[in-house]
């Protein structure tokens, strides 16, 4: 007994020395958001300092939450969608019997394995011909079809809707579309909620993409705004870190609320294959 | 009676009727999307990619000049692929084995608060890659970093170390940024593998008298094997689309965009992704050869996805005879 006591102090300790090299850049870009700028650069700031509320001021007069409304809105339309079409994609190869399903999904798993730069160059070129060029849309209706969604839902779908529910709704006279979305949609909702996680994260995160698609400062998004806008706050840096931390928010909000799902989705496919 | 029975039949065959249509309908979104959006773009760039343009004027058909100049003229194609695959090689042995350890550790009965240092561990791997840039960014910086400011105080060294000016180096801090960023994923992935070994196993050896270090060799280490090997393969998929965090490190995010250099010191950091962008959309406008360095990359990512699978496959073979 008491040799496992020490056993899990020292392996508690050792993970908690691994913890605090993962988190120690997050620390330090904390307190150095709550600096005056000029004092970041004399020692190590290892404790908040007095400027945060300051700091996020100069944030907003910058206009920094024109690009956190950018990257809300198109992070939620194209979460929303995404999931929606990848729900009924699924759904239609996990529960109904039609030509070249087999196929269609082979097909639908290949896409997955394509990395999506390969087409960039033309994207673009596409972009401009439609007029889609400084508009959300390139960012949103695109990220609506995914191979990893539809292989999500079909492979959730397949396992805990069970083929009963949606038979007995046909006996009632239900139509197909009221079938899924008034009764299935129950049973499937933690891998709706799962994935829309996960999407609404890699959309907030988003790169290059954005970057090459959004040239007016007022449609940025918060990874492009942070990194193009270096007049706006001119050298103040202490104010860019702070810009930062903000746009970190939701992400640690996610993660703190629904990290279990968000690991097992993120597992899933690979642990199952 | 007799209407009673055929509205019957009218009803039943509506609803065959509506199984056959329906699941079309319900894909059909998928596949305009992705028509419109993926293999469209995917077959006009391989178009373009025989061409010279530069997006605005006529194009020019030139036959596979672009191909030529990219493998044999252009110095820089070569030079991101031999980058990315130095990282690659770096990281990937790093971030396997690390994984394989720290999902042991984590594993193991005697860690407190586990829910706590997942999260720790995980969280670069959440956050946006643009920060992650600048977070290096700012630890690594000459005069201000704070990992210059620590050795000084520790007194190993006697001056800042210029880490992002110095080829070698710079490497050295992408591919920490990697490790740091990816670990936590990789630990998730053989934790969700520990956890699904059967008990029986660890059991059947307990009765053996074998030692933790022996059942973590025999039991632990061949069941991770196949994960081991996704997650191989991953990472030179992954490995090939970097971009953002390199990008960003090297932007002159600190100065002002006054240091900013296209693949950090003589473009020893330029990512295949990186040199794709720059190509087409960055300091040059050559859609042309943009279009080709995106095929040229796709066909490296393939190739050595085959060649790690071979490997790892071929591996498999001999130590099973």
């Amino acid at each position: 007994m008491k040799r496992n006591s020490a056993k899990t102090i020292i392996f508690t300790s050792i993970m908690l020395v691994i913890s605090i090299i993962f988190i120690f850049p997050f620390y330090t870009m904390l307190m150095m958001s709550s600096q005056f700028s000029e004092d970041i650069y004399k020692g190590i700031p290892l404790f908040l300092g007095g400027y945060f509320i300051q700091n996020i001021k100069t944030v907003f007069a910058a206009n920094f939450q024109v690009f956190y409304l950018n990257s809300f809105i198109v992070a939620s339309c194209a979460t929303i969608l995404s999931v929606f079409v990848s729900t009924i994609t699924g759904y239609s190869f996990a529960k109904y019997k039609f030509r070249f399903k087999k196929q269609l999904f082979s097909f639908i798993l290949i896409t997955m394995m394509v990395p999506s730069q390969l087409g960039l160059v033309a994207f673009v070129v596409e972009m401009k011909q439609i007029g889609w060029m400084n508009t959300f849309l390139p960012l949103i209706i695109p990220a609506a079809a995914t191979g990893f969604g539809v292989y999500w839902m079909k492979n959730y779908i397949e396992s805990s809707l069970p083929i009963e529910l949606i038979e007995s709704g046909r006996i009632d006279g239900a139509s197909e579309p009221r079938i899924l979305f008034s009764i299935s949609l129950a049973c499937i909702k933690p891998a709706i909620f799962a994935l829309g996680m996960m999407n609404f994260v890699t959309s907030w995160n988003s790169f290059l993409v954005p970057l090459v698609i959004l040239n007016k400062l007022s449609t940025y998004t918060i990874p492009i705004g942070i990194i193009t806008l270096n007049s706006a706050y001119r050298t103040d840096i202490a104010a860019r870190i702070m810009a930062l931390v903000i746009g970190t928010i939701p992400l640690v909000i996610i993660f703190i609320s629904s990290s279990k799902s968000f690991i097992s989705g993120i597992t899933m496919g690979a642990i199952k294959g | 009676m007799n209407i009673q029975t055929i509205q019957g039949s009218t009803h039943h065959k509506k609803s065959i009727d509506g199984i056959k249509v329906w699941p079309f309908i319900f894909i059909v979104p998928f596949f305009v999307i992705y028509l419109a959006f993926g293999i469209f773009p995917i077959i006009y760039s391989f178009i373009i990619s025989f061409t010279s343009w530069n997006g605005f004027e006529k194009p020019v058909f030139i036959g596979i000049q672009n191909y030529i100049n990219i493998f044999t003229k252009d110095p820089y194609f070569i030079k991101s692929i031999g980058n990315t695959l130095i990282f690659m090689a770096i990281d990937t042995p790093i971030l396997i084995v690390g994984g394989i350890v720290l999902a042991a550790v984590f594993n193991s009965r005697m860690v407190k608060f586990r829910g706590a240092f997942r999260l720790a561990i995980f969280s670069p791997y959440l956050t946006i890659p643009v920060s992650i840039g600048i977070l290096f960014a700012l630890l690594f910086d000459w005069n201000s970093g704070i990992i210059n400011k620590l050795l000084l105080a520790v007194g190993v060294v006697d001056e800042g170390i210029n880490w992002l000016g110095i080829p070698m180096l710079a490497r050295g801090v992408i591919c920490l940024m990697i490790i740091w960023k990816y670990i936590g994923y990789h630990m998730i992935f053989f934790n969700a593998a520990i956890v699904a070994i059967p008990m029986e196993l660890y059991e059947a050896a307990d009765v053996d008298g074998a030692t933790v270090f022996q059942k973590f060799i025999k039991i632990t280490v061949p069941m991770l094997k196949p994960i081991a090997e996704f997650l191989i393969i991953m990472n030179i998929i992954w490995g090939f689309q970097l971009f953002d965090e390199p990008m960003v490190l090297f932007s002159g995010w600190i100065s002002g965009g006054a240091a900013s250099a296209v693949g950090g010191p003589g473009r020893s950091c330029l990512t295949a992704i990186w040199n794709l962008y720059d190509t087409t959309f960055g300091t040059q406008m050559q859609y042309g050869k943009g279009a080709s360095i995106a095929y040229g990359v796709f066909l490296f990512i393939i190739v050595f996805a085959i060649i790690g699978y071979r490997v790892i496959k071929g591996k498999g073979k001999e130590e099973n005879e």
